[in-house]
């Protein structure tokens, strides 16, 4: 039977082969193109030679830097942790009052992008800088990142684990730490990488706390001097330290698995009740209410009525608007466009070589906005000029930045759609890749959607890789902002603010829902 | 001799009420089986005594100590009672031996000695020892979750439904070792169940929970044999129920006349007969004029050691002619299992005989 192939079995591969095709190709296109700033990274080493990198690296500004980045990711990262986790299981697994109304509350500081935080702090304590105020805003600005996982993760756990705990002597105190701890802690290094890697990304935050690292260093030097060493060098030690943070989390994870042993219906938890300390309890969610939106909404505010009507000039407001809208909608029109092969191939061809391509888009995905920023800088003057600051190369910086972001989503609407109705599809004779067309894409449509509104979402708050890229002229809302608020015209700034946090409400609205959703047993 | 005690016990949740008025006691060493429906309260019942709930109103005692009465309640971690739960509930980021020793204290001298003497008792390899649950076989995590639960030396055991995710044949073995553990042990077992076969198999006492209250508690093959009221004796197995009219220690019915287990009522009753009691005759054998019911096989159902015979009953029987009013409670159908050694065909006539007393329902 070894040396007859069976009609059936060729059969099996021309039905396959030609539905994969398609898609492989511009996946692997797309990997590769998002392989360009690692590589240029890899490049730049190489090339500056080992007496440039030791002239330019190993000089104590650089470590100056060094030891600033890691404190701050030491500090605040912890720090976080502690908050998050006390936040969410008094909300989730206590009697605390209103604590539908935190729940939401604890995410809607996403909806303020990072430097508002820094500008409403700066101009409310002007005395607050360096790092107790890099560490505070950033803490405040980033911690529903942690949040959300933990939260959600709490509302999934099994509660037949704590009371068997219980039954075997353990008191309240011992079960939390024991059994509660160790089942989040998926949750809980998922949400300080994605924090340490933003604290590792963020420019215009650390800028207003005048606190300097390596993203920051990095767009003052490129600003100094266009495409310098200096600033391509650093960038390298930036690679590294993102490299080592996603090492790190993979060894904090483990390769435990978490999930529930067994298939039973879950239960809800009963909640602890808080009693005499349910006030006391009640001022945790409030003080960081007041701290992470009180404050940004109060800076706006006062800024807007001290600015009265005057602010509210139009021609300025008006193309920063609709240049926002534009590169918002063409960027994540795009990007999605792009994340389409790969999250396809992910849910209905998973192989090895699909798993490497991921991979590409994975690490890219972490590397902060002024890398991919520095290398198609470098990479279009030296190679491709007639690109260089063109919209084309901005788009293209967008969509290697948020290709991640857009996958997420795609995929999981993808795998919503069942693959008999390509299969049925194909067999009433449509094209292979009409037939997909015709039926997961229409069903996935949503989700495609949602995904997109990410990305959008994104790109409209996106500060750094926009400086660097954006051809001259280009005044986008968060460009405008920087420009006033870098000449401490606060009042100037504040309605592009206010745009901002309006456009990413929804952006709030869709990750609270789809934690909702994950946290359904 | 009573062990544990619930008495006149509710639970509510919000406006329902999962368990009212409740009382029950479980023999010292015995193994309790309390079984009902779903939606019967039993695992209320067991949260309960577990202490992972506190009463509304009633009182729980074991031995000597008060558990709970009124809403004052002693919490579960103080209760020292074992409890392994549906799916055994095992500590996913734990290892095997880690999940037994999680009750036995870390600094305990024996500590290691103990989880090995536990593995062994409840059969595990201890090659198993570092395994993570994950790596388990569904009868395995069970063995695991009861050996957890034995370490603390608990001197009463709560089972909820540890049986119900493990296939049908492993399902049998896991029973038989579980019990002959926790006997060997002394320790005294509540088993929750929802399967009738299960909880006659597994216990000494058994208790039917419905509706939130006890409705009968009691020897198994006397609540088999002796249910109270017709729900009861059809949950625990299969069951014929006649109207009958009672005469010296004899219901007449339209299958014949069956002595009654009780002599003293007289007048028309329900009665309820268990399959087994009926045995089926070749129709050409039975003497036409005898008292013996007459039936007709129309359906049949193969089961492997057994036919099951969709038995319907021909009124024209003397016995019928005698007792004009009597019918069979539910229509004139029922099933009986044959060895399938002689298989009857769809058609047959048969003739019915009844063996045994016949029980007199409330």
């Amino acid at each position: 039977m070894s040396l007859a192939v069976s009609p059936a079995q060729t059969m099996e591969t021309k039905r396959h082969a030609p539905l994969h095709l398609p898609m492989i190709i511009p996946a692997i296109i797309i990997s590769l193109l998002s392989l360009i700033p690692l590589g240029f990274i890899v490049w730049i080493a190489i090339a500056s030679g080992w007496d440039t990198v030791r002239d330019l690296v190993l000089r104590p500004k650089v470590a100056e830097l060094l030891f600033n980045t890691l404190i701050l990711v030491a500090l605040t990262l912890p720090i976080s942790i502690a908050l998050t986790v006390s936040l969410a299981w008094l909300i989730e697994r206590t009697n605390l009052p209103f604590a539908r109304l935190w729940s939401w509350l604890m995410v809607a500081p996403l909806a303020i992008p990072a430097f508002v935080h820094s500008y409403a702090w700066a101009s409310v304590v002007p005395t607050l800088h360096g790092l107790p105020g890099a560490v505070m805003v950033s803490t405040l600005a980033y911690f529903p990142f942690l949040y959300l996982p933990i939260a959600a993760q709490l509302r999934r756990l099994d509660p037949t684990l704590e009371e068997t705990a219980a039954s075997l002597g353990h008191t309240p105190i011992a079960i939390f730490i024991t059994v509660i701890l160790p089942q989040l802690r998926l949750a809980i290094c998922g949400g300080a990488l994605l924090i340490g890697l933003h604290l590792l990304a963020e420019y215009g935050l650390f800028v207003l706390m005048r606190f300097d690292t390596f993203a920051t260093a990095i767009v003052d030097q490129f600003q100094a001097v266009y495409n310098g060493p200096a600033a391509n060098l650093l960038g390298g030690v930036l690679v590294l330290l993102c490299l080592v943070l996603l090492r790190l989390e993979v060894f904090a994870r483990g390769d435990e698995r978490y999930a529930r042993v067994g298939s039973g219906a879950a239960r809800h938890a009963p909640k602890w009740r808080l009693g005499a300390l349910t006030w006391l309890a009640a001022l945790l969610p409030a003080a960081l209410t007041l701290l992470a939106v009180g404050v940004p909404i109060f800076t706006l505010a006062r800024w807007l009525i001290s600015g009265g009507a005057d602010v509210w000039r139009l021609d300025g407001i008006g193309p920063a608007l609709w240049q926002t809208a534009c590169l918002s909608l063409g960027g994540a029109l795009i990007t999605t466009l792009a994340a389409l092969p790969i999250a396809w191939l992910s849910i209905r061809a998973p192989s090895r070589v699909q798993r490497l391509l991921e991979a590409c888009h994975y690490y890219v995905g972490a590397l902060p906005g002024v890398i991919v920023a520095l290398a198609l800088v470098t990479i279009t003057v030296r190679v491709a000029l007639p690109l260089y600051q063109t919209m084309a190369t901005l788009l293209l910086a967008y969509l290697l930045m948020f290709l991640p972001r857009a996958l997420v989503g795609l995929r999981a609407s993808i795998a919503q759609a069942p693959i008999e109705l390509e299969r049925a599809a194909v067999s009433l004779g449509k094209p292979p890749l009409v037939a997909i067309w015709k039926t997961t894409l229409r069903l996935a449509a949503p989700g495609a959607a949602a995904s997109a509104a990410l990305v959008a979402l994104g790109i409209a708050n996106e500060l750094t890789g926009t400086l660097m890229l954006a051809p001259n002229g280009t005044r986008t809302l968060a460009m405008r902002f920087w420009s006033y608020t870098s000449e401490l015209n606060f009042a100037a700034a504040a309605p592009y603010a206010v745009l901002m946090v309006v456009l990413s409400l929804p952006l709030v609205l869709l990750l609270r829902l789809e934690s909702d959703r994950e946290s359904k047993p | 001799m009573s062990f544990l005690k619930l008495d006149n016990v509710t639970k509510r949740y919000g406006k329902s009420a999962a368990v009212i008025g409740l009382n029950l006691t479980v023999p010292a060493g015995s193994r309790t089986a309390i079984v009902g429906p779903s939606g019967s309260g039993k695992t209320t019942l067991l949260r309960l005594i577990a202490g992972f709930e506190s009463p509304d109103q009633g009182s729980i005692a074991l031995g000597d100590t008060l558990l709970a009465q009124g809403t004052m309640s002693v919490p579960a971690h103080r209760r020292g009672i074992g409890y392994v739960a549906q799916e055994g509930a095992l500590f996913p980021h734990l290892t095997l031996a880690a999940n037994i020793g999680f009750g036995i204290a870390r600094n305990s001298p024996d500590r290691h000695a103990r989880i090995a003497e536990l593995m062994q008792q409840v059969g595990l390899a201890p090659s198993m020892h570092d395994r993570r649950p994950h790596q388990l076989s569904g009868g395995q995590q069970q063995r695991v979750a009861l050996a957890r639960a034995m370490a603390r030396q608990p001197k009463l055991m709560l089972l909820d439904e540890p049986f119900s995710a493990l296939d049908a044949g492993l399902r049998e073995a896991m029973r038989d070792m579980v019990g002959d553990v926790l006997s060997t042990a002394g320790i005294t077992t509540i088993l929750v169940t929802h399967d009738q076969a299960e909880a006659l198999s597994f216990a000494d006492h058994l208790a039917v929970l419905r509706d939130g209250v006890v409705v009968q508690a009691g020897p198994p093959q006397d609540l088999y044999l002796r249910p109270k009221d017709a729900q009861t004796a059809r949950f625990l197995g299969d069951a014929i129920i006649l109207q009958a009219r009672l005469e010296d220690g004899f219901a007449h019915t339209i299958l014949g006349s069956v002595p009654t287990d009780t002599l003293s009522s007289r007048g028309s009753a329900t009665i309820m007969l268990r399959p087994e009691q009926l045995e089926l005759t070749s129709a050409s054998q039975t003497d036409p004029s005898s008292t013996t019911s007459l039936g007709r096989i129309v359906g049949r159902t193969f089961r492997g050691s057994t036919w099951r015979l969709l038995i319907e009953h021909l009124p024209a029987s003397s016995a019928g002619l005698r007792f004009p009013s009597l019918a069979l409670e539910t229509s004139s159908i029922f099933t009986i299992e044959t060895p399938s050694l002689a298989p009857l065909e769809i058609g047959a006539t048969v003739g019915i005989q009844i063996v045994g007393t016949a029980h007199i329902l409330a």
